[in-house]
């Protein structure tokens, strides 16, 4: 959550989604959403975390740089700065912008989750080291009918 | 799943709710099989996934799946 302060000086720029920009150029696109108490960073949020390895009592700088777009900076929970995964080209994180929740101004958003709907049919894999080195997942055909034929319970 | 061998494209949807845009491609060679390429390769090294965890793929029941959602279950 955006303090309220933040939000009453800058919320009219900031829409939709927000951007998230690191020292190394990589890039996280974040859901926004509000209720009356202020700006809650939803949807892509938790990607920031899983791609700095950081956890809690970590602290994050963020800079408001315009256009819905922030800088930020990372230290972990002793305030030493942290290692930016570099890339070439840099990463890019991009949100899912089909479904869009709806919340009322007097509820507090929630962070994401699947909906559990999007998994009334499962496949699910042990990677092999092809699947992470040539680039490609693999998917054998007969799994895939035999669990269109079964759904799982 | 429903993923048609004619697909080309599928979307990814992990659990942080980000959006991979991959490719699909069908091989029948040396057995049925999809591959799904494009931002897989580029989420590998993002995600830090390695070999041995352990992907879930999910989809509704209904419908053509252009859209798939994963979870990373790691060991």
């Amino acid at each position: 959550m955006l303090p309220m302060m933040f939000s009453h000086d800058f919320g009219d720029q900031i829409h939709q989604y927000a951007t998230f920009v690191d020292p190394k150029n990589n890039r996280f696109e974040v859901l926004v959403e509000r209720n009356n108490q202020g700006i809650y960073l939803t949807k892509g949020w938790h990607a920031i975390r899983d791609f700095y390895k950081i956890g809690l009592g970590s602290w994050i700088t963020i800079v408001f740089m315009g256009n819905g777009k922030f800088d930020i900076r990372i230290k972990n929970r002793f305030g030493k700065r942290i290692r930016y995964p570099t890339f070439t080209p840099p990463m890019e994180f991009r949100v899912e912008h089909n479904v869009v929740p709806v919340t009322p101004d007097w509820v507090v958003p929630r962070p994401f989750i699947h909906d559990e709907f999007n998994f009334q049919l499962t496949y699910e894999k042990r990677l092999h080291v092809d699947d992470v080195t040539s680039g490609f997942l693999v998917i054998l055909f007969f799994i895939i009918i035999k669990h269109y034929l079964v759904p799982k319970c | 799943m429903a993923l048609d061998r004619e697909n080309t494209a599928v979307d990814l949807v992990d659990e942080n709710g980000n959006l991979w845009n991959c490719s699909l491609q069908f091989s029948e060679t040396p057995y049925a099989h999809f591959r799904i390429g494009g931002d897989w390769e580029r989420m590998v090294p993002a995600r830090r996934i390695r070999e041995g965890a352990s992907v879930m793929v999910g989809a509704p029941a209904v419908g053509m799946n252009l859209t798939l959602y994963f979870c990373v279950i790691r060991h």
